[in-house]
């Protein structure tokens, strides 16, 4: 099931809607994705952690270091 | 599922679930930002859950429930025996299905148990939570 909706976009945001060839999947997919985030970062919190964006900035400098080192 | 990034261990769900182990919760959030998946194997989720209070238990219920960032993966019938084979080697507190899962899948393990952890798998491929 699919429902239509009207959006108004900034100009650089609709530009990017502009090059691809599915605006509605794009956007469809886009929207799965914050959801996917917003999701994973309410379970910890509800844990109880509290998470900072520098304590995530350096587990993904630690993660890319990792990965970098077994390619 | 999405790209498995991944795999937790069970000394890395413990520390989840018992409110020490906040590189966990910073883990999970770049692999969610990195639209990843996280593969939990199934008997560390076991291991976990027999050690964890009836608050931990919650904590490790909604982690493998409510995001599908984590993804419970199966222990199969035909490597049953090789993971209680790794199990014996790097001991309950890393899972012998975490070593089979990381190495099956050819991602890295993250571990609070790194010196078990490298028993069976090699270091550049462990990532040790307790180094944050």
């Amino acid at each position: 099931m699919t429902r239509r909706f009207s959006i108004s976009l900034p100009d650089d945001v609709a530009a990017e809607l502009d090059a691809v060839d599915n605006a509605s999947a794009f956007i469809a997919e886009a929207i799965r994705e914050r959801r996917r985030r917003e999701s994973v970062r309410q379970v910890v919190a509800d844990a109880g952690y509290e998470i900072t964006e520098d304590g995530v900035s350096r587990m993904r400098d630690a993660v890319r270091r990792l990965e970098a080192r077994r390619r | 599922m999405t790209e498995v990034r991944l795999v937790l261990d069970t000394s890395a769900l413990l520390a989840y679930a018992t409110l020490t182990g906040v590189a966990v919760g910073e883990l999970l959030t770049v692999v969610g930002e990195d639209g990843g998946t996280v593969a939990v194997p199934a008997a560390c989720v076991l291991a976990a859950h027999a050690a964890l209070d009836a608050e931990g238990r919650g904590r490790l219920a909604r982690l493998v429930s409510d995001t599908d960032v984590v993804a419970v993966v199966p222990l199969l019938g035909a490597d049953a025996l090789d993971a209680a084979r790794a199990t014996e080697l790097v001991t309950e507190q890393v899972g012998g299905h975490a070593v089979l899962e990381a190495r099956r899948r050819d991602v890295f393990l993250a571990t609070c148990a790194a010196p078990h952890a490298r028993r069976a798998l090699d270091p550049d491929v462990v990532l040790d939570l307790t180094l944050r």
